[in-house]
C-alpha cells in the first residue's frame, strides 16, 4: 500500500505521480479549503529548500511550505496536548512542522505564516493546520528580513 | 442562524459531543467553556478567519517565480 502509485495534476507542475506514503491527510482540510483532505508532499529540486503541498483532489490547490526552523531557529509554537492527541502523536520524533509560504515575484515580499503552522504526525501522516493564540506570531513574517539578521 | 438565549451557567449542546457553557459575564465580555472531542478544532473566529484569508492568498501565488528567492534562502547546514 505504501508504495502504491497515486497520480494527480497541478496547474504549476502538470501531471505528476507520487506514492501513497507521500500523501498527507488533513481530516478537516485546511481553513478556506475544508473540502480537500489529501495533499502530496512534493519535492521540486528548483524550489529547495521550499517544498510543496499539492492537493491530489484539486489541480488549482497547492501550497509552498518550508520548515520554519530553517528561517527562524527560535520558532517555538505552543502545541497543546489536545492538538497532539487529535493526531495521535505519541512522541516528539513523530512531529513535523511546516509553515505555508505566500509567494511574490519580489523576494522581499515573500512571507511565511507562523501563526498557522501545519502539524504532521509522520507515523500515520495525518495533519492539521493549527491557529496559534500567540501574539509573537502573525500570518505574515517576511522571510528575507529573517535572512539579513 | 439559530439564536438561543442562555443564562450564566447554562449551556448548549451541539451534536452528541460538543457542549458550550456560559461561565462568566463581565460587561461586554462573555467567557465560554467548550467541551469537545480532541479531534474537533475550536478556534476564536477572528483567528480562524486570518488563517483562512492567508491560505487563500498563498494559493493565489503558486505561479510566482521562486528562483530569486531560492538563491538567498538556503537550508541551514546539518539539517
Amino acid at each position: 500500500m505504501a508504495d502504491e502509485v497515486v497520480r494527480f495534476t497541478h496547474v504549476r507542475f502538470g501531471e505528476q505521480e507520487t506514492t501513497h506514503d507521500k500523501i498527507v491527510s488533513f481530516p478537516d482540510g485546511v481553513p478556506g479549503f475544508e473540502r480537500f483532505k489529501d495533499y502530496a508532499l512534493f519535492e521540486d529540486p528548483a524550489s529547495e529548500p521550499f517544498q510543496w503541498f499539492l492537493s491530489i483532489e484539486s489541480q488549482e490547490l497547492g501550497f509552498v511550505v518550508i520548515n520554519p526552523l530553517y528561517i527562524w531557529p527560535d520558532y517555538d509554537p505552543k502545541i497543546s496536548k489536545d492538538d497532539l492527541k487529535s493526531l495521535e502523536i505519541a512522541k516528539p520524533e513523530e512531529i513535523l512542522i511546516y509553515s505555508i509560504v505566500t509567494l511574490s515575484d519580489d523576494p522581499s515580499k515573500v512571507t511565511a505564516n507562523l501563526s498557522g503552522p501545519i502539524l504532521i504526525n509522520t507515523t500515520n501522516r495525518r495533519a492539521r493546520q493549527l491557529a496559534l493564540l500567540d501574539d509573537r506570531y502573525t500570518t505574515k513574517h517576511k522571510i528575507l528580513d529573517a535572512q539579513k539578521v | 442562524m439559530l439564536v438561543l438565549t442562555r443564562k450564566l451557567g447554562e449551556s448548549i449542546v451541539i451534536g452528541n459531543h460538543v457542549r458550550v457553557t456560559v461561565l462568566d459575564m463581565q460587561g461586554k465580555q462573555i467567557r465560554l467553556g467548550i467541551e469537545a472531542p480532541t479531534e474537533v478544532s475550536v478556534h476564536r473566529g477572528e483567528v480562524y478567519e486570518r488563517i483562512e484569508a492567508e491560505n487563500k492568498a498563498a494559493v493565489e501565488t503558486v505561479h510566482a517565480d521562486l528562483s530569486k528567492l531560492t538563491q538567498v534562502v538556503k537550508k541551514p547546514e546539518g539539517s
